[in-house]
């Protein structure tokens, strides 16, 4: 350990490497800063702070018809007003206009976001719905590729090593132009607020048939790590969309919330607040109205 | 009238909006050290060792102070005046903490890092004390170390007030109808923008100054005086630019410790507290409980009403006293009501005191009042418009309470006037939604003081001299708190004089050159404050009369200001401007100046009637609130565009204090959950309606030129008009706020 | 570049454990040289070595926004900016907003005139974050303004002349 805490503002990874190569100490990454400033606020900072933000090939969104790439230091800004992004992968735009404000939007990356793993960050059931692949440079130079469920892995960690960078995401674009996708949350207040329920799903929509296939659901801020909701995602097996469907899905979601947080003083708000963000999710889908499963007034 | 009722921009705007306004904080204070608290982290406890060796022996430490090297003076940081006997149970650094986030220890070094890593070093071993987080737990309680309370049996009652006019008895027995109803308030926070911060610098002969954003200069001079156990003429104490307050400011925090920290190091001492500091170790709005079972007849006339409130005020007696008997005065200003029982009780618990804040009390009762009288118009199948109209004061009657008439007080007007603009008769009839979001309507009717009377020294002093420059010299300990209350001060007075409101120089608020002053509280300024203000330009005009009298060779009566000069109305070419006058007055040795005081004879009432309607989402309990109509009876607006200002953030407040805002103490632990931002939620933005508003504008005789207060009132009727909206929405009886989210699911399963 | 490799490297603050950077920055239309340790945070030395006094810090946690500066042009938190990150970037305080000298630009003029200003501690933070807004979309309607304004809190206003005033300049 060094006496005090050094910087560093490498240009491109190669620079990276060097210094994470010859580095003894602890080692933080920054780019956004937004919560990592937050989190050093009462706890000391680790020997290097690296500044990532100067690496230009960090910053980039590429979308070919065959896949998406992203870059680490891509702030939500940058994803929520990305022609390419808005037409191929909706939902990660719609995620990142609702992460904090605009000028939190400014600075979050989506390299951050995964880093932090924050429970209730708005960014991770959408990455996960997505089947992202995460871009890591190890601390020794070397590189890999890794599914989501393989880096973040708690409330706040991931398996990232000191040293160890995200790079970047990758996603292969395998759906069609019938892929649809849709992403809400609630909060306290409707602007700028902690996820106490967030949900991203996607799913291939033949509209002649009205049926979906190959739906992943994905909810967030209902345990340490996004949840997939493979039993919500079965109730769309083989049928169409119709209300009685929609009833079949609004109930599976409280049962999923059931599951989640048994016995949780969260447990019965969410599990009727959840039934309000699947309306909200089935008519961003399918752009039409369904009615909630349950009588929404007890009598008093 | 020429200044009056005028739109013009707050004078400080500038500044203000270019940046340069230096707060306190911005300020480069020569040589200045940097102190930093240590505050308690346990709810109850005697402290049994301090350990600060380490941290002094950082280089860059000056001094670490705790209980053992500091005065044990008690004191009550609600004082205003020298003499007042409060009960004293507050020490700089108490031996025995009562809540978390109560002072243990400070320590001074070079820079503001070096304290906050010095802080991070002392180690602090407590035995811990049974402690209550909740008023009724509290009352409980037979022994207790805190003993400030009236009643030794009942250590944590810090007072009770008990209140009845009329035969109560009789108008139960005689009631076709008995409601009652609780309702809860939470604890809140007043958010000001800036956070608490003070500056002290040693001044020769061993005074010391005080730099302090605070609501009155007296108050921090008289606590502090006080804690130190020094006399108070060794203190002064300026007032800086603040950057809001809304009662938070009122008690002096830090201002003792600084104080003490110059006196003793000899340098000036600076603490500036984040925004957790300042939502734990200063002062929150108190909680209350409040039962009222009203007696009604079948027509919708009140008969009889009982209430009894219990107050939570937190670890120290600071003005939590006097709540009972505000809350009383102010539940009896506003229905005619032929009698009323009144019980308050102010508990001490172990959490953050509670002290002034927008209202003093009014938020809580008319909450507690408001919601209970929509449950009595259901229970009558009555329109809450029409049950209120029924009950409603008529103008001079007499409170009940203070003994005191209400003034002109045109609460008809505001319902009736308001009810109409609302459309409330069709809005709260069409409720037919069924589906996921519902609609609904709600009102609510508010009052509240102005100024002290007849309480102590509700007074105030002004001098005004003529510059030779033509402007005004006005020397008055005004703590304008950032809602432009000099602005309107200023046009008041240019009404009088005829001179521009931007000629109008106002003087410091210094306690060593300002005469005694109550300060900024009580919604005082524009009443008794522009009264006084008012008072002073008339007997300044009289000698600006006589002066010009004589340079103009024409009599009194002829003469006439207009436009910062005075003239003859016969002969127009015989005139002087106000600067020559006083240049001309100064070669006869004349000082054109006036000083006055004005002494409060009468204490009317502010009133206010609030519309809204919300729309609720049954299934996330997410409301929002679409439309908004504030009317308020204030007598007359001396300048619109202020007391718009005053309104919609009394409304963006009092939607906070309705919806979301709650300091959140963990009842196992006494933990304040919401002590931050992004856990304590306010009104942004895009949660904020915009605000409909209407004034009815019917002078009121005793105030300036008609004007009385708007301030504090416009945010005591918007919880309980949202309440209101809410629970008719849903046809529900929620009574316990805020309704967050959870609440309203919880209601509605 | 490490920080031991900056020419000006030297320790300071007794007692702390970090050390000098020089960086160079653009800074209301004039470059600078500023001497940052690693966790020096934008806000503070704005505040402290420049003077830049009119942002203020008043959360730490990019909830209020009362710190906003924009960086190239958009707004950011400056508390949640290490202060070594904005090497080489164009920084823009409620300073550099005057047309000139004394002379309030188009949108602080508003403020002003529409009563959006109250105690002022907001202000400078609210006038930048309108400023963003006003960057990159000259003609925002309502909901566009709120929704650019929910990282500023104000507690006097109740927002709404803020936002007339950004609406005032906005359709112009």
């Amino acid at each position: 350990m060094t006496d005090f805490v050094r910087a560093a503002r490498p240009n491109d990874l190669g620079d990276v490497t060097a210094i994470t190569g010859r580095s003894t100490g602890s080692i933080a990454f920054i780019a956004g800063g937004t919560d990592l400033i937050i989190a050093h606020e009462n706890l000391p900072w680790p020997d290097l702070i690296i500044d990532i933000t100067g690496i230009a090939e960090l910053d980039f969104v590429d979308v070919t018809e065959t896949a998406v790439q992203i870059g680490a230091a891509t702030t939500m800004s940058t994803l929520d007003r990305h022609k390419g992004i808005r037409k191929s992968l909706p939902l990660l735009a719609q995620a990142s206009a609702q992460v904090g404000s605009a000028q939190i939007r400014n600075r979050a990356t989506i390299g951050g976001n995964i880093a932090s793993a924050v429970p209730a960050g708005d960014l991770l059931p959408v990455l996960k719905c997505l089947e992202v692949r995460i871009e890591i440079l190890r601390h020794d130079g070397r590189t890999e590729v890794l599914e989501f469920d393989d880096v973040v892995v708690g409330s706040g960690e991931t398996s990232l090593g000191n040293g160890d960078l995200i790079t970047g995401i990758v996603l292969p674009l395998k759906h069609g132009a019938n892929r649809i996708s849709a992403f809400a949350k609630i909060g306290m207040r409707e602007v700028l607020t902690i996820a106490r329920l967030n949900m991203a799903i996607a799913a291939n929509y033949d509209q002649a048939a009205n049926r979906v296939s190959d739906i992943r659901v994905v909810a967030g801020a209902v345990g340490p790590l996004p949840l997939r909701l493979p039993a919500v995602e079965a109730v769309f097996q083989g049928r169409v969309i119709d209300q009685s469907l929609a009833d079949d899905f609004l109930n599976a979601l409280v049962s999923e919330i059931d599951n989640a947080i048994p016995g949780r003083y969260s447990q019965s708000y969410k599990r009727r607040a959840i039934i309000g963000l699947g309306l909200d999710l089935l008519r961003d889908l399918f752009d039409r109205e369904f009615s909630p499963a349950l009588p929404l007034m007890e009598p008093v | 009238m020429k200044h009056i009722s005028k739109a013009i921009p707050i004078l400080d705007g500038y500044e203000k909006v270019s940046g340069r306004l230096a707060y306190l904080d911005d300020m480069r204070i020569d040589g200045m050290a940097h102190a930093k608290l240590v505050l308690s982290t346990v709810a109850h406890g005697k402290i049994i060792r301090i350990d600060t060796g380490v941290a002094k022996k950082l280089p860059g430490v000056i001094e670490v102070f705790h209980k053992d090297n500091t005065p044990q003076n008690t004191y009550n940081s609600t004082i205003w005046f020298e003499d007042q006997e409060e009960p004293e149970d507050e020490r700089m650094f108490p031996p025995i903490v009562r809540h978390i986030g109560d002072r243990v220890a400070a320590v001074v070094a070079e820079t503001a890092e070096i304290a906050l890593e010095a802080a991070r070093l002392i180690t602090v071993e407590y035995e811990e004390l049974p402690a209550f987080f909740d008023a009724q737990s509290a009352l409980r309680a037979e022994w207790s170390p805190q003993s400030a309370g009236q009643d030794p049996a009942k250590p944590n009652l810090a007072n009770e007030t008990v209140f009845d006019y009329g035969d109560t008895d009789m108008g139960f027995a005689d009631a076709d109808l008995v409601v009652a109803s609780t309702v809860t308030t939470p604890r809140t926070h007043h958010c000001a923008m800036e956070n608490h911060t003070c500056v002290a610098i040693p001044e020769p002969e061993g005074r010391v100054l005080i730099l302090s954003p605070c609501q009155s200069v007296f108050s921090v001079q008289m606590v502090t005086a006080r804690a130190l156990g020094i006399p108070a003429s060794q203190l002064r104490v300026v007032k800086s630019p603040i950057g809001g307050s809304f009662g938070g400011k009122a008690e002096p925090v830090l201002d003792p410790l600084c104080a003490y920290f110059a006196m003793v190091l000899d340098r000036a001492v600076g603490i500036s507290f984040n925004r957790t500091e300042t939502f734990t170790a200063t002062r929150t709005r108190s909680g209350a409980e409040g039962t009222i079972r009203t007696a009604v007849r079948r027509d919708g006339r009140i008969l009889a009403r009982e209430t009894d409130v219990l107050i939570d005020v937190g670890a120290y007696a600071t003005g939590g006293g006097f709540l009972p008997g505000s809350m009383a005065q102010r539940l009896c200003r506003l229905y005619d009501i032929g009698s009323q029982r009144f019980r308050g009780r102010a508990a001490l618990t172990n959490t953050v005191p509670s002290g002034a804040y927008r209202g003093y009390g009014s938020p809580q009762i008319h909450a507690i009042s408001e919601i209970n009288l929509d449950l009595i118009a259901r229970e009558l199948g009555m329109d809450p418009v029409a049950f209120r109209v029924k009950n409603l004061i008529h103008p001079d009657t007499v409170d009940p309470v203070m003994g005191v008439l209400v003034g002109n007080a045109r609460i008809r007007d505001c319902v009736e006037q308001g009810a109409e603009r609302f459309d409330w008769g069709k809005r709260w009839q069409r409720k037919t939604d069924s589906g996921r979001i519902m609609r609904g309507v709600g009102m609510a009717c508010a009052t509240h003081i102005n100024g002290c009377f007849p309480g102590y020294h509700e007074a105030t002093t002004a001098t005004m001299t003529l510059r030779p420059d033509g402007r005004l010299d006005l020397n008055c300990a005004l703590h304008d708190l950032g809602c432009g209350s000099n602005t309107t001060l200023a046009q008041i007075i240019a009404e009088v004089l005829d001179i521009a409101p931007t000629d109008i120089v106002f003087s410091p608020v210094d306690s060593d050159t300002c005469a005694y002053d109550l300060g900024t509280r009580a919604s005082r300024m524009t009443y008794i404050a522009g009264e006084a203000v008012r008072r002073t330009a008339e007997a300044l005009k009289v000698r600006i009369k006589a002066a010009a009298a004589l340079e103009l060779n024409c009599a009194t009566g002829d003469l006439a200001l207009e436009d910062g000069s005075i003239g003859c109305k016969s002969t127009p070419v015989r005139k002087v401007s106000l600067a020559a006058l006083a240049r001309l007055s100064g070669d006869r040795d004349l000082v054109l100046s006036a000083t006055e005081t004005y002494r409060a004879t009468a204490n009317p009432g502010s009133y206010a009637a609030h519309f809204a309607e919300v729309a609720v989402d049954t299934l996330t309990g997410m409301v929002n609130v679409l439309n908004y109509l504030a009317v308020h009876d204030l007598g007359r607006s001396i300048n619109r565009q202020l007391v718009d200002g005053q309104i919609h953030g009394g409304v963006q407040m009092g939607i906070g204090y309705a919806l979301f805002e709650d300091i959140n103490i963990n009842p196992k632990t006494g933990a304040m959950k919401g002590n931050s931002f992004s856990r304590y939620h306010v009104v942004n933005a895009p949660e904020m309606p915009t605000v409909d508003i209407l004034l009815i504008e019917n002078p009121e005789p005793t105030g300036p030129f008609g004007a009385k207060a708007v301030g504090e009132l416009a945010t005591i009727p918007v919880a309980p008009a949202i309440v209101n909206a809410i629970n008719h929405a849903l046809n529900i009886r929620m009574t316990t706020l805020p309704l967050a989210p959870e609440r309203i699911v919880a209601a509605l399963t | 570049m490490l920080a031991k490799d900056f020419p000006q490297f030297r320790p300071v603050l007794p007692g702390t454990r970090d050390a000098a950077i020089a960086i160079t920055l653009n800074v209301n239309d004039q470059d600078q040289v500023l001497y940052v340790t690693a966790s020096d945070k934008l806000s503070r030395v704005l505040r402290r070595s420049l003077d830049l006094t009119g942002l203020k810090e008043g959360c730490l946690e990019g909830e209020c926004g009362a710190c906003t500066v924009l960086i190239n042009d958009e707004p950011v938190n400056s508390c949640l900016v290490l202060a070594f990150q904005v090497q080489g970037k164009r920084i823009l305080t409620i300073e550099g907003m005057e047309a000139s000298e004394g002379r309030l630009s188009r949108l602080q003029q508003a403020f002003l005139d529409k009563g959006a200003v109250q105690c002022g501690f907001c202000t400078p933070g609210m006038v930048l974050s309108a400023q963003g807004l006003l960057n990159r979309n000259p003609h925002p309607d309502e909901a566009e303004i709120r929704h650019a304004l929910a990282g500023n809190l104000c507690r006097c206003t109740g927002f709404q002349s803020i936002v007339e005033a950004i609406k005032s300049v906005a359709v112009q």
